[in-house]
């Protein structure tokens, strides 16, 4: 017998994560123990390979930074900045926009009563390591409250600065919608020279009846830091959530949603867009639970990607026993540019219950050499041509964002991002 | 209506098994249980030369180091490998040369599945090896066969009498290793079927297998091996049935076909196993391996199956398309019915340049089944335009199944086009409206709606044996349920 020592991959994290006075931080710090990084057999992470995350050291960098923001968005939206996962009020716009609406830093807010109700509900973490990691040890992050029937006039952009490579940051947000209100909330992350971070978010949504949320979220962090993140959310009766992920920088990116639809009549939408190149690595991973009858959702992710990126998608819809008159419909279209980009898709349909209609389809291929001769013949150069085509592509996905504003400035970022190609 | 419908579907949930029935031929049966011994014994009783003995002791060893998989979407008490026979052949002499000689009840029983030999053999072209309980018993036109060269025999046979090709091919699609099935089949195999054809031979007859599962208790582990070799064609059929049994019978095949250069292989399965009872007491595992390797340039394979059968299905007949500019393509029509479940579906392995697969999957589930498709187009690095097309579809009856899809879709090459496509629905209620207001009636309809519904694959089916798949689809799903 030979004796090995073997040491938990996990020790270069683990020192990080204790401590932590947050609910339930010591149940999930063991669960952090507990739980093994999964790996290629662990049908959840078949095409991502988090293990070389646990290879190197991290560091915890602190709020006071010195940052220069950038510009702002070029439409109205209150703007809340976070700097390496801390709140910072001096650098955030007023926090009383409005009545019937609180935005905080959710640390400040751990002790009330719908926080206590709501916190961790969404994003169990007996399975999944970086829930667990989270819930052990969060940095901070906003707390979102809407009472009843208030709509929220300006879109909020959370803004999230990191300024250090080689840090771990474990953004919280719990985003809370009474009935009938209505919010829309930005999530970015910027930063310079922060290669070798890891930002670990965990987000929670609950939607009362007949409330509305739109989440967007953009990650175009140069010199991209690796970032795993979920969004639990509860949909109760009528209410309508949509979230729209793009993916333009990074290294490793997993975007997990995992979407309850908890009342009758309940609506889901979800779009994203990935234009990858470099060696990013982007992984959308949903999944769609109708647990109860005349509930709808609508998917779409479109992506290009090229050099030697890898695009994943995991889409899941799941239709629970009696759950009739489901709507479901699920699509994933990819264009591969370069021999070494590499896609990889799974959309899945599980469904138990007769009167559903449910569809999903996928496609990898490349630019219609068709459309591409239409345009060369009518003089247009082939890397315009390309980024004719790619735009169009693209198009589908961004036409289903209702914010107007949100949509041209995405446009415009894909529109760069496509010229680097 | 709804009434109507509801009548409907209680007919068919309580629908028994019509080919229930138990012919007693006396059988030639191991000890029960699995060890090295018992290896050694099924080899001993097909007087198999040392070469093989030491293959199946290899896998056996193998597959004792593997661990059972549970990946698939279905749920079954857990198998004793110790509490099974091994081997078990009906105590008659090996050899027939005519009809006559057969067991009478054995013909019989023949008579029953609605296959009997008599009729077999007026219908122009069809040869059918018979396996029955593993061992083959009868093998048809082989006179015919062996005018064009053409070797189709079982497999112990070929290993006696053509063991460079059995060397050669044997374990070189689904090596012992592949999976814990696979390792188990290769150690305890008992019998199959065995087909070559020469190069630019065209079979001229559809070959034919009858898989049937009798004595109780017994794992049937039957193994073909088929080779086209350059620029030849074979259609083949294997049908399979299996009488009521209380226990769950354990079957775990591994169907091997290697196409070379410009071959071609059409593949044909109509199963019809013992499903297990409306309370899922008894009915067939079945966990099988098939594989096909397009080895050669411009090679094709071909799989279409009409799964109507079984307790449990774990089957993906699979595609590697190796050579350049082959063909894959997979026909599927799953049916399940009470407590039956399915996970099955295709993998696509594209190698070479322009290679090209095909996925047309059906799934109907009713009662309390679930039925689920699960597949993989793998298009690898060198596999330029490469294309694959996949549709899975649906058709839920009864609030009560499940139906599900977990295509796996893996691109490595920019040039590479992949679609898929799947939907799950019920019947309309406005198809069937359609259709009653012009005189046919509910249970008609459905049918109706069901056979187009499945055409896309029936027609990919030799003749004969469309017919007999319309017939099984009619009585999986009798009163008319799609």
């Amino acid at each position: 017998m030979t004796a090995t020592t073997i040491t938990d991959p996990k020790t270069t994290v683990l020192p990080l994560l204790e401590g932590s006075t947050w609910p339930n931080a010591a149940e999930a710090l063991a669960q952090v123990n507990a739980l093994p990084i999964p790996g290629t057999r662990t049908e959840a992470w078949k095409y991502t390979r988090v293990g070389k995350l646990f290879n190197q050291n991290y560091s915890v960098p602190n709020a006071a930074a010195t940052v220069t923001l950038p510009v702002r968005l070029p439409f109205d939206v209150t703007r809340i900045v976070f700097v390496n996962g801390h709140f910072r009020a001096d650098l955030s716009d007023d926090l009383k926009v409005q009545k019937g609406l609180v935005i905080d830093s959710l640390s400040k807010h751990l002790s009330h009563g719908p926080v206590k109700e709501h916190y961790g509900a969404n994003a169990p973490i007996n399975d999944r390591l970086f829930t667990a990691m989270n819930a052990a040890a969060p940095t901070d992050g906003s707390i979102l409250l809407v009472t009843k029937g208030v709509k929220v006039e300006k879109p909020i952009h959370m803004l999230h600065v990191i300024t250090d490579s080689n840090a771990l940051i474990q953004p919280r947000d719990l985003l809370m919608l009474h009935q009938d209100a209505e919010a829309e909330v930005i999530f970015e992350t910027v930063g310079n020279n922060v290669g070798g971070s890891l930002i670990n978010a965990v987000r929670e949504s609950v939607l009362g009846e007949g409330a509305c949320l739109a989440i967007h979220l953009l990650q175009n962090a140069a010199d991209g830091p690796s970032m795993i993140g979920l969004d639990g959310v509860l949909v109760n009766a009528k209410g309508h959530f949509s979230i729209d992920t793009t993916t333009l920088e990074g290294s490793l990116i997993r975007n997990e949603v995992h979407i309850a639809l908890a009342g009758p009549e309940a609506h889901a939408e979800l779009n994203g867009v990935y234009v990858l190149n470099g060696t990013t690595h982007c992984d959308n991973h949903t999944y769609i639970g109708h647990d109860v009858p005349d509930c709808t959702s609508n998917e779409l992710y479109k992506g290009i990607v090229a050099e030697k990126g890898t695009g994943v998608f995991n889409g899941k819809v799941y239709v629970k026993q009696d759950a009739q008159r489901t709507r479901a419909y699920q699509s994933n279209a990819n264009i591969l540019q370069g021999d070494d980009a590499r896609i990889f898709t799974k959309p899945e349909l599980e469904i138990y219950a007769d009167d559903v209609k449910c569809s999903h389809g996928c496609t990898i291929g490349r630019f219609d050499e068709q459309g591409m001769f239409y345009l060369r013949s009518r003089g247009v150069s082939e890397a315009e041509a390309k980024k004719m085509m790619a735009h169009a592509f693209m198009n589908d996905v961004l036409e289903r964002i209702a914010n107007e504003h949100w949509r041209e400035h995405l446009a415009g970022l894909i529109d760069t991002k496509l010229g680097m190609l | 209506m709804a009434q109507d419908t509801d009548d409907i579907l209680k007919e068919v949930t309580e629908k028994e098994y019509a080919y229930g029935f138990i012919t007693n031929i006396e059988s030639d049966k191991a000890a029960k249980g699995l060890n090295e011994d018992i290896v050694r014994f099924i080899s001993a009783k097909k007087n198999e030369p040392e070469w093989m003995l030491e293959w199946r002791l290899e896998a056996y060893r193998i597959w004792q180091k593997m661990e059972e998989p549970h990946w698939a979407h279905v749920h079954y008490p857990k198998i004793d490998y110790q509490n099974a026979y091994y081997y078990s052949a009906p105590k008659k002499k090996p050899t027939l040369n005519s009809l006559d000689e057969a067991d009478p009840e054995l013909i019989e029983t023949f008579k029953k599945l609605g296959i009997s030999m008599e009729e077999q053999k007026r219908l122009v072209g069809v040869a059918v090896d018979v396996v029955f309980d593993s061992v083959s018993v009868k093998t048809t036109f082989q006179a015919a066969l062996k005018e064009k060269g053409i070797i189709f025999c079982s497999f112990s046979e070929a290993v006696h009498n053509h063991p460079d090709l059995i060397k050669k091919y044997l374990g070189s699609v689904v090596p012992r290793t592949d999976n814990y099935f696979a390792a188990l089949n290769s150690a305890v195999f008992s019998d199959g079927s065995f087909c070559y054809i020469p190069p630019g031979v065209r079979c001229p007859m559809e070959l034919s297998t009858y898989f049937r599962i009798n004595e109780a208790m017994t794992g049937q582990f039957e193994r073909t091996l088929l080779i086209a070799d350059e620029g030849a064609y074979v259609s083949y059929l294997e049908g399979c049935t299996a009488p009521i049994r209380d226990e769950h019978q354990l079957h775990a095949a591994v169907v091997e076909l290697v196409a070379l250069k410009d071959a071609e292989i059409k593949y044909s399965t109509v199963q019809n196993w013992y499903p297990g009872d409306k309370d899922g007491k008894g009915g067939i595992f079945n966990f099988v391996t098939k594989r096909g390797l397009c080895e050669g340039a411009r090679s094709k394979i071909s799989w279409t199956q009409v799964e109507t059968g079984r307790a449990i299905t774990w089957k993906y007949p699979s595609c590697v398309l190796k050579g350049d500019y082959s063909t894959g393509e997979f026909y599927s029509v799953a049916v399940t019915n009470n407590r039956q479940q399915a996970d099955t579906g295709t993998k696509m392995t594209h190698i070479g340049k322009g290679t090209k697969s095909t996925i047309i999957s059906k799934g109907i589930s009713a009662g309390l089944s679930n039925n689920s498709y699960r597949g993989l187009v793998k298009i690898g690095k060198g596999a330029k335009g490469a294309r694959n097309f996949s549709q899975c579809d649906s058709l839920l009856l009864g609030d009560r199944c499940g139906a599900h899809t977990f295509p796996y879709i893996e691109s490595e090459n920019p040039t590479a086009m992949v679609e898929h496509e799947a939907t799950t629905s019920k019947i309309g209620e406005d198809q069937i409206f359609y259709l009653n207001q012009r005189g046919i009636e509910t249970e008609k309809a459905v049918s109706l709606i069901v056979n187009g519904y499945c055409k896309e694959v029936l027609n990919q089916l030799p003749m004969e044996f469309a017919v007999e798949a319309q017939k099984l689809l009619a009585v999986s799903l009798e009163g008319s349920v799609g």
